[in-house]
Parts: structure tokens; C-alpha cells; sequence
């Protein structure tokens, strides 16, 4: 593990974002909370400094914004603690089909591409953080191949899941890792009250596996593990039998 | 939104409605805003469908479960309402704090808790759960987010403690704690002979012990309905490990169910009463317990909640006062030889206060009864809602998934002044449940 046991969350609001801040300070380590709600910012914080006797900050923070990209990506090099950040942050519409208005494809990706590319490469750029970066990106199996339903979704996650790979090329040897994690179906407010082909895992569970896999030479992981093989076997799938598929 | 199947946790009813788990506050406000009718929902262990019904939208709260502020000084928490009762006092309790009331199973949430203003083991000492609530926050449509405490907006207050979550969703709830009087509690058994022994034992009992109730037999005869044993609880400082951190097992009105058969029927109701008794005392007269071992007495006997099966269970738990309870017992005893009635579960606590709204709060004696569910059950409590009625007794509305509007009418002298206090406050109906509809309020 780095010496800097400080860790900022991206979308630590909800989800595994949330999980994760639970997870990170259950094992002693000082926070950064970022997201867009500063009412859940704050009480979260309260929270996890409470139960866990931690320093805690938060910001507020839209990062589709760039006056608050910039401002956050010029905090974390002035605190030249943060060695380790969670990307959390996913972006979804109900209706995504690959065909819809103009405005929400913009959101979509720039939150799940776009404005997470432009921080990873503010914050690489930077010159005080040069070495001991963990870099925590979620990605998701939608990657696996395309499909009809959350396609623009899947298309943004798809970009920032090879831009990452890409990052890993360029700084491979040096001490800046980057893992990307590939979820599957995950308990949060996308899948509650929904049936689904499988039980989705919890957040508690995923963030625990997240941060047992921080500062490990692993380059992308699946969780549930299990996906790693359903994903495999859904590449084999013949195009002629693929597209009568509906999943 | 899917449309979903929500039981009750005796399972005996179900509701379609709609579900939704918001994370965040923004979210929180549109569910409720976008929803013509919603209600929120805690655990979900209530035995009637309070928080769910036809086409209602039953906001899960369980995401809304953080610490907000803590004086440790002054022993005063405010928690969002979704934290879990066990959560709450896995955190206190290291810091030498307890929440006075204490409901059955950890996982019931801090909302739910003020929702049905619950009681604990020893009501008679300590009241109930809303007597500990220093402030609380709900949000509704119409009213926006609004405080209330005793000396702020008080009859919001009121209505919101006990309120069957009619009046908004709970945001916070700001708790007055107690000091933990020791990290072990001596529990001494005393027998019953009977039912009327038993209340006059837990009487000159219950002011020098912190919790006194009792565990009767009711399958029993004669001059013995209801033998049994009292549980006489104090906090002292022994050499137990005070109250480790667990995991309890989550259980719900869905895993309840899976266990498909009711193995509940009167040889086998005799025969748990038999071995519980006798292994009770086999056990010992004094026991020193952890504070984990007797905060939450269904922890770790989830399995007979199972045993009823898919069909369900029905419990009836009354106060009665304490001038009627020799005759309620005796009409009881007669009731259940009328209905071969296979009682799993029968148990005595003593009551005291001020009955409010339709609070489960008076003087008296409380009697639980467990039966499992099934044509006879619903004529064997049809008749106790009468003998109830005649004795000036009050029924807990949150543990019966059947009694009658007309029931609660009779039972409760403020039925009706809840009933236009909560339409006054919210003529829209904003917030419902299978629960309101039953009780026509």
C-alpha cells in the first residue's frame, strides 16, 4: 500500500461511491468526498468521521463543470497527499437507446467519458504528482459488447475503459497504477426493485473488493467475479445468434 | 418502476405496489414530488402492510442510514431515520451510551421506530421510544422540510410519533440517550403459576429491575394457563464482554416465507412451550449476559418465526387494564378452548402512561399471543377484539394485519381525533397505506 493513506472518491454520494467511503475509512484512511450533492456530502462526512474517527473534507463538485474540474484537479496537487482516487461516477438514462435528443447524449458522455478524461489528465499532468498514483476507474461489462439498451451509456463507458488501458501503456514501469474495474450488475437504485438474469452484488462487498485490489498489479478486474467468464462467452456468441438476443 | 408484490411480515397480506430506493436527498424529494401517493418504508418487519399498498409508491429509506452529529458529552445523536436500530447502538454503546427503548430486532430502523412509537422490554420504566425523541425532521410535499419537537411545531410532533409515517418521510430524528449502567446484565428467573401470578410477581418486581416480562405457556390448563417464567433484568458490571460487534441476520416478510410448510399445530406448539420451559430452567435460575445476548431477545431465533411457513402467523398483543386483566385471562382461557387454539408464543409486559392518537400506550397489562395463521385464528382474534373492547383494552395496531376500522374505533378514545387531525394536516391523502385504508383514517 502507498504511505499516503488519503484517498478523494468521485461520485462518493451514492452507490459504490458511498460504499467506498465506508470501506476506506473502516480502514483508517482520511477522505476527500466529491459529488454533485452537497447535503449527501456533508452528512456523509459527518458520518464516516464519526464512526471511524478520520479527517474528512468534501466539495461539492459537478465535473462536468470546467471552472470546478480545474479547481478540484489545482486542490489535489496543492495537497500533495491524495495518492489514491476512486472514480465512481456513472451517468444512466432509462431511455437510452443509442437514439436520443441531443442535450442527454451530451450528459452522458461527458459524465462518463468526456469530464473524466479531462481530470485524469489535468491531474496527470500536474506536476506534483509524478509517482505513487492510484488511479480506481469504474468501468462496466456494458463494455462487452454492444448491444441495443444503454447504448450511449455503454458506448462512454466503452471509451473511458480503453482510455485507461491506454494510460496503463503509457505508464507502465513507473509507480502510477491504474486498475479498472468492470461491474457487474450492482445493488443500487439502477437495479433495486428490478428482476434481473442475476442477483446483483452489494455495494458494501464491491467496495471491499475494489480496495483489497488498491496498489496490486492487476490492470482490470470484474466483479462479480463471475462475469469475467459469462463476458468471455458472450464475445464467442455468434452474430447470427447475438442479434436476436434481448438483454 | 416495476409494479411489486410487498407481504406483510406475518405474512397473511400483500400489496402491488410500486418501489423505489433513493439515495440521495435531490432523488428522495422527486420520488415523493413525481408520487400522487406514496409512504416510506424502514425494515419492512411490520406484521401489517404499513408501508406499502395498491399502486402506492413505498419510498425504502434504508439508504438514509448515516450518523449526523453526536455530543458525547451530553448523550444527544441525531441520526438519519433509516439507520438501523443495531447500527445505532453498535456505535453508541462503545462510547458507554444505550438507547433507552429498545425494539425486538436490530434491524428496525429509527423511522419505523418513531412511526409506531415502540415500546421495549420494560415500558412500564422507561416509556416509549417518542418519550426519548428530542427533535425530528420529516418532509411532505405541502409543508416542505419541517422540525418539530416538543416545543416546536408540537402538533405536528405528535402526529408524526405513532403516526404510521401519514404525516411525510422522516428525515432525522434526534435521540436523547441514556448513560449504560454496566457493561453485563444479571437476569434472574422467577416462575409463574399463572397468568394472574405472574402479574402480581412482575408488579412488586418491576421497580427494582430495568426490565421485567414474562414468557407464558398458554397451551396449558386449568389453574395453570399460562405458567412461565419471569425475566427479572439489571445492568451491573461483570465479567462478560459487554456488547461485541455483530452481524445479525437480516430477516424479512420475504425470507420469512421461504420456509413453505407451517409445522405450528397444537402438539407442536406443547412440545416448544414443554422444552422452552424446561431447558429455562435447566439453564439456571441467575445468568450474567452480555448486553448483545439480551438487547435483542429474537436475535439468533429467527428459526421460529420461520416455522410458521408460508401461511403466516397472526399476533395479538393487548393492554388491558390492570383492574380487568384477572377476567380478560379467564375469558382468554376460554377462548382458546373454544378454537383449539395452538398458542406458540404467549408473553406479559407491564404498561404505564397516557394513551395518545392511536399510540399502543395506556396503564395496564400487555399480553402477546402468537398463533399461526389459518381460518380458526382470524374468528379466535375476531372474539378477543370484543372481549378487548369490553375490557377497556387497546390493541397494538402495528402487530395485527386484520383488525377492523370499527375495532380501532371502539378501542381507541382518540380514533377520531386522529382521524381529522391527519386529514386536516394532509386532506390530499398525500401519504397512504394499505394500513390508512384499513383503518379509514
Amino acid at each position: 500500500m502507498s504511505d499516503f493513506k488519503t484517498a478523494l472518491i468521485l461520485g462518493a454520494s451514492s452507490g459504490v461511491g458511498r460504499a467506498l467511503s465506508e470501506t476506506i475509512a473502516k480502514n483508517g484512511w482520511d477522505l476527500v468526498l466529491c459529488s454533485r450533492g452537497e447535503r449527501d456530502l456533508e452528512i456523509s462526512a459527518a458520518n464516516v468521521s464519526l464512526r471511524y474517527k478520520i479527517n474528512t473534507q468534501f466539495f461539492s463538485i459537478d465535473i462536468n463543470r470546467i471552472d470546478e474540474r480545474v479547481k478540484l484537479i489545482s486542490f489535489i496537487s496543492r495537497e500533495n497527499k491524495i495518492r489514491n482516487i476512486f472514480i465512481t461516477i456513472g451517468d444512466v438514462d432509462e431511455n437510452d437507446n443509442g437514439l436520443l435528443d441531443q442535450v442527454t447524449i451530451d450528459r452522458l458522455v461527458y459524465s462518463n467519458f468526456l469530464s473524466i478524461t479531462h481530470f485524469l489528465s489535468g491531474i496527470m499532468n500536474s506536476k506534483t504528482i509524478k509517482a505513487d498514483l492510484n488511479v480506481v476507474i469504474l468501468s462496466s461489462i456494458a463494455v462487452t459488447r454492444p448491444r441495443k439498451n444503454n447504448l450511449i451509456y455503454a458506448a462512454s463507458k466503452a471509451a473511458i475503459d480503453f482510455y485507461c488501458r491506454g494510460l496503463q501503456h503509457l505508464f507502465a514501469g513507473t509507480s502510477i497504477k491504474i486498475l479498472v474495474c468492470r461491474l457487474g450488475y450492482i445493488d443500487s437504485t439502477m437495479t433495486y426493485g428490478k428482476k434481473l438474469l442475476f442477483r446483483p452484488a452489494s455495494s458494501t462487498k464491491t467496495a471491499e473488493y475494489i480496495f483489497a485490489r488498491i496498489n496490486k498489479s492487476k490492470r482490470i478486474c470484474y466483479y462479480p467475479v463471475y462475469w469475467k467468464y459469462i463476458t468471455f462467452l458472450i464475445k464467442l456468441i455468434p452474430w447470427g445468434l447475438y442479434k436476436r438476443l434481448s438483454f | 418502476m416495476n409494479k411489486n408484490k410487498t407481504y406483510s411480515f406475518d405474512g397473511t397480506e400483500f400489496t402491488l405496489g410500486f418501489c423505489d430506493r433513493p439515495e440521495k436527498y435531490n432523488q428522495l424529494f422527486q420520488t415523493i414530488d413525481k408520487a400522487s401517493n406514496c409512504i416510506p418504508r424502514g425494515a419492512g418487519l411490520s406484521y401489517c402492510t404499513a408501508s406499502s399498498g395498491d399502486g402506492i409508491t413505498s419510498i425504502d429509506m434504508t439508504k438514509f442510514n448515516r450518523i449526523i452529529e453526536f455530543n458525547d458529552q451530553r448523550g444527544i445523536i441525531k441520526v438519519e431515520a433509516g439507520i438501523k436500530i443495531g447500527d445505532l447502538i453498535q456505535f453508541i454503546i462503545h462510547k458507554g451510551w444505550n438507547l433507552t427503548v429498545i425494539p425486538g430486532y436490530p434491524s428496525i430502523t429509527v423511522g419505523g421506530c418513531v412511526a409506531f412509537n415502540v415500546h421495549g422490554k420494560s415500558q412500564f420504566n422507561i416509556g416509549t421510544f417518542g418519550d426519548h425523541v428530542k427533535e425530528l425532521t420529516f418532509y411532505h410535499p405541502k409543508y416542505g422540510e419541517m422540525k418539530c419537537s416538543n416545543n416546536k411545531n408540537k402538533s405536528f410532533f405528535d402526529l408524526t410519533l405513532g403516526g404510521f409515517g401519514l404525516t411525510g418521510v422522516i428525515l432525522d430524528v434526534t435521540l436523547v440517550l441514556s448513560r449504560l449502567p454496566g457493561n453485563t446484565i444479571i437476569r434472574k428467573k422467577v416462575k409463574c403459576y399463572n397468568l394472574s401470578d405472574a402479574v402480581g410477581k412482575m408488579d412488586s418486581l418491576k421497580t427494582e429491575n430495568d426490565y421485567v416480562y414474562s414468557w407464558n405457556n398458554l397451551g396449558k390448563t386449568g389453574d395453570h394457563f399460562g405458567e412461565g417464567i419471569i425475566y427479572c433484568e439489571k445492568f451491573s458490571n461483570g465479567n462478560t464482554n459487554g456488547f461485541k460487534d455483530f452481524n445479525y441476520l437480516r430477516i424479512s416478510s420475504d425470507s420469512r416465507r421461504k420456509f413453505v410448510i407451517n409445522l405450528i399445530n397444537g402438539i407442536t406448539a406443547e412440545l416448544i412451550n414443554y422444552f422452552y420451559y424446561h431447558k429455562e430452567f435447566i439453564s439456571g435460575s441467575t445468568s450474567d449476559l452480555s448486553i448483545r445476548e439480551c438487547t435483542f431477545p429474537i436475535y439468533g431465533k429467527e428459526i421460529y418465526y420461520f416455522l410458521f411457513g408460508k401461511q403466516g402467523l397472526r399476533e395479538y398483543q393487548v393492554i388491558v387494564p390492570y383492574n380487568f386483566a384477572n377476567d380478560f385471562f379467564a375469558r382468554l382461557y376460554s377462548l382458546v378452548k373454544k378454537y383449539h387454539m395452538p398458542i406458540a408464543l404467549g408473553s406479559l409486559k407491564m404498561f404505564r402512561g397516557e394513551n395518545k392518537y392511536l399510540n399502543f400506550c395506556q396503564d395496564g397489562i400487555c399480553i402477546a399471543i402468537d398463533v399461526p395463521a389459518n381460518a380458526n385464528s382470524g374468528k379466535f382474534f375476531s372474539e378477543i377484539d370484543n372481549l378487548t373492547i369490553n375490557l377497556n383494552g387497546i390493541a397494538n395496531l402495528s402487530k395485527d394485519s386484520r383488525l377492523p376500522a370499527r375495532s380501532v374505533a371502539d378501542m381507541y378514545r382518540e380514533y377520531g381525533k386522529f382521524k381529522n387531525d391527519i386529514y386536516e394536516f394532509d386532506p390530499e391523502k398525500v401519504f397512504t397505506s394499505s394500513l390508512r385504508q384499513r383503518l379509514d383514517v
